[in-house]
């Protein structure tokens, strides 16, 4: 099914919407900077760290010391976290599996219902489609 | 515990951290949305198939397509542009709302046009539900918040927070129509 255009914006409307965007698009802006600063701060403290180590200690001295340190609860907290990562990421490859190998067939029969059933547009895994990102 | 310890542990763990918040979360928030509007969209579905509706209504394609640009462009819906479009609401009704609104007033019957508006209200509530609980920190608050509140009653009793809603989806539309005209009016099938 077409569907059809929008008629032509008004020039108040097109202002609107330059506005709207120029805003949209200088608090995106200082969302990033934010997302990216706290990035650039956690390299900063490694940074600091090594400046205030350096001279006094060595690697293979900082690496016996971290393993002298290390107690069994930290060793079952990495275990723990790392393989909650593991199992997410695991599961979200199997749904995207089952979503692929799902929606085929329901799409297809739902198409025999309704000629003109429409799509969404997004992979057959149910994701962004590497066009769309931004 | 030597200092040398406790801060490469706390620089990892903060690196961890943002990770999690700027990349695992979002990303499970756009992917639990996306199956929320497929199990609307199912439904809406069924409801049609079912002779609630004829599949070539337009209040059915047209909210049909609405869900399905929804679905395209949930990656989009952030709260930055939810609150821009609070500050500074359009005064004009987009396009596909009144297209939406005219071919409900078309349509005849009074139970068809109750079940439509009530699956366009689920959609406008889990738009707004994405934007908010795309923020990590903001879930945390507003989640326990929320399940003693009905979000059906925010809506009623907020209209900007509504015609925000609309908006946000008005420029998803708005992008979808603009990418129809430059590929040739293409429907997506299947």
């Amino acid at each position: 099914m077409a569907f059809p255009s929008p008629a032509t914006p008004s020039k108040i409307e097109l202002e609107h919407g330059l506005k709207v965007a120029r805003i949209n698009a200088t608090v995106t802006l200082g969302t990033t900077i934010i997302k990216y600063a706290a990035l650039v701060a956690c390299f900063g403290f490694i940074y600091l760290m090594t400046e205030s180590l350096a001279g006094r200690t060595t690697l293979a001295t900082i690496g016996l010391r971290i393993m002298g340190n290390l107690r069994v609860s930290d060793g079952i907290s990495f275990v723990f976290g790392g393989g909650g990562v593991l199992y997410g990421v695991g599961q979200r490859q199997l749904r995207r599996r089952s979503v692929e190998r799902l929606s085929k067939m329901k799409n297809e029969l739902e198409q025999v219902i309704d000629q003109g059933r429409s799509s969404s547009g997004l992979t057959s895994t149910g994701t962004t489609r590497p066009e769309d990102e931004e | 515990m030597s200092s040398a310890y406790i801060a490469i542990h706390s620089a990892f763990g903060l690196m961890l951290l943002w990770v999690f918040v700027f990349y695992f979360w979002r990303d499970y928030r756009v992917d639990a949305f996306r199956d929320h509007v497929f199990s609307i969209r199912d439904r809406l579905f069924l409801f049609a198939a079912r002779g609630g509706v004829s599949f070539d209504d337009p209040a059915y394609t047209c909210l049909r397509y609405r869900m399905n640009v929804v679905l395209r462009y949930a990656h989009r819906f952030t709260l930055t542009g939810f609150f821009v479009t609070l500050l500074h609401p359009s005064r004009f009704p987009s396009f596909d709302r009144t297209r939406w609104e005219g071919a409900l007033k078309a349509n005849a019957d009074p139970d068809t046009c109750e079940r439509l508006r009530e699956f366009d209200t689920i959609l406008s509530i889990a738009i707004l539900q994405l934007m908010l609980y795309r923020s990590f920190l903001l879930y945390l608050l507003l989640r326990p918040i929320l399940r003693f509140v009905e979000p059906r009653e925010v809506m009623r009793s907020s209209p900007n927070v509504v015609s925000s809603v609309e908006q946000v989806e008005a420029e998803a539309l708005e992008e979808e129509a603009r990418r129809r005209a430059k590929d040739g009016d293409a429907v997506l099938v299947g």
